[in-house]
């Protein structure tokens, strides 16, 4: 269709130069860039809730824990709405589905399960303290019959002597409370009165068998709850 | 998630900074996938780069205002915002040292990391370069992949391809122009902070 335009008969040097300063990264990207991994479900309504309850706030999400009364198995984004009246959905987004997207997300981790109504998760990533670094572990904080649980997913740590202990920290890690020493079913009651917003940071140390109660400083794990 | 319909982005784009949520949540549907592949593969983390990702939606939501569609495309704009809050999640993992270094104040002494590695930049503009090849019909498609994976000159992929030279000259045209939006966008961020 071009072939009437004297200039398509040559090559276009620009272009050529454009694509020599172009190669060294279009000629990276392999099979993988384009197989990309879908977000977990719910990211929207999450994203949705955040927008439209904090619209002037420069802040940081907070920890925001927000008891339900009943599991909800499983979190229907405002995407599935009808397009076009968009505004109405994240208005009730922002009155509703706080709860349901605390809950589906968690849930969605958590894989569903029993009558605990999980309210936040946290990543739990190595620290210095343990040669080999342990590997990454998850948490997931739930409320059970009106108390909070700390769940504890995928730890793996290796203590040549002494005992792993779980915290919670507050945000400037001064504040502790203990959570007793690491259990096989991983899971631990969080004290009546402990308030995790204000603790957090979920923390793994190695304790020597000592009868110090106090924090060893030797953490191996540490991660922040997240809604 | 990418929408083979290029033309698109103009108009999200412009409503984007009217402040349509509407298409804020258009560019969840379509880049939702790229910002948050990206923050997993730097992080290494699927919880921690569902947050993030969260963080830079919601970012990009609280900036869309400034943004600029002449100097850059919205996906390479909101990589260029993942790209920081990968950054300053790093951060915030490294800010909690170990309880017995607490006491001495000095938490935060860890700040001085750069927001992002060269790695993290190469990853994002390999995102923004596969996202922009998807984004092309087949034959700019095959055009670029011909030239940039098999280095054929112009004339080269006109044979190859059978399609006349002044057609490969446009393809090329503009595929590279998306492709140089795309990583302009990268920089966006950076520029109107």
């Amino acid at each position: 269709m071009t072939d009437g335009h004297p200039e398509d008969a040559v090559p276009d040097e620009a272009l050529a130069v454009e694509v020599a300063e172009l190669a060294a990264i279009v000629g990276d990207v392999t099979a993988v860039d384009h197989d990309l991994e879908a977000p977990p479900p719910g990211m929207w309504s999450r994203i949705a809730a955040a927008i439209d309850a904090r619209p002037d706030e420069g802040a940081e999400p907070r920890l925001v824990l927000v008891p339900t009364e009943e599991p909800v198995p499983g979190d229907e984004p405002a995407a599935a709405g009808p397009r076009g009246s968009r505004s109405p959905a994240l208005r009730w987004a922002a009155a509703a589905t706080v709860v349901v997207a605390l809950v589906g997300a968690a849930w969605f981790l958590r894989g569903g399960g029993d009558d605990a109504v999980p309210l936040a998760n946290a990543t739990l990533e190595p620290l210095e303290a343990l040669e080999p670094a342990a590997p990454p572990a998850s948490a997931t904080l739930v409320e059970v019959d009106g108390h909070l649980e700390v769940r504890l997913e995928g730890v793996d740590v290796a203590t040549a002597e002494g005992f792993v202990e779980v915290w919670l920290l507050d945000d400037a890690a001064e504040q502790l409370v203990s959570l007793g020493p690491l259990r096989p079913d991983g899971t631990y009651l969080v004290p009546d009165g402990v308030r995790v917003e204000e603790f957090p940071v979920l923390d793994l140390s190695v304790e020597a068998v000592d009868g110090d109660p106090g924090h060893s400083g030797d953490s191996v794990l540490r991660g922040a709850f997240t809604v | 998630m990418v929408s083979p319909d290029p033309d698109v982005d103009p108009r999200l784009a412009s409503a984007l900074v009217a402040g349509d949520d509407t298409a804020l949540e258009e560019a969840y549907e379509r880049w939702g996938s790229l910002v948050f592949t990206y923050c997993a593969r730097s992080l290494g983390d699927r919880a921690l780069a569902a947050d993030v990702t969260q963080e830079t939606f919601v970012a990009a939501w609280r900036s869309c205002g400034r943004f600029d569609a002449r100097r850059g495309t919205v996906p390479g704009w909101l990589l260029g915002i993942a790209r920081h809050k990968v950054g300053d999640a790093r951060r915030q993992l490294r800010r909690t040292p170990p309880v017995a270094t607490i006491d001495a104040a000095d938490a935060e002494d860890v700040t001085d990391r750069p927001a992002s590695s060269a790695a993290e930049d190469r990853l994002a503009e390999r995102l923004l370069v596969a996202a922009a090849l998807d984004e092309l019909a087949d034959r700019p498609r095959r055009v670029l992949e011909s030239t940039f994976f098999e280095q054929r000159t112009q004339s080269e992929v006109a044979a190859h391809l059978g399609l006349p030279l002044g057609t490969v000259k446009s393809d090329l045209r503009r595929g590279l122009a998306l492709l140089r939006a795309h990583l302009h966008g990268l920089g966006e961020w950076e520029a109107a902070p």
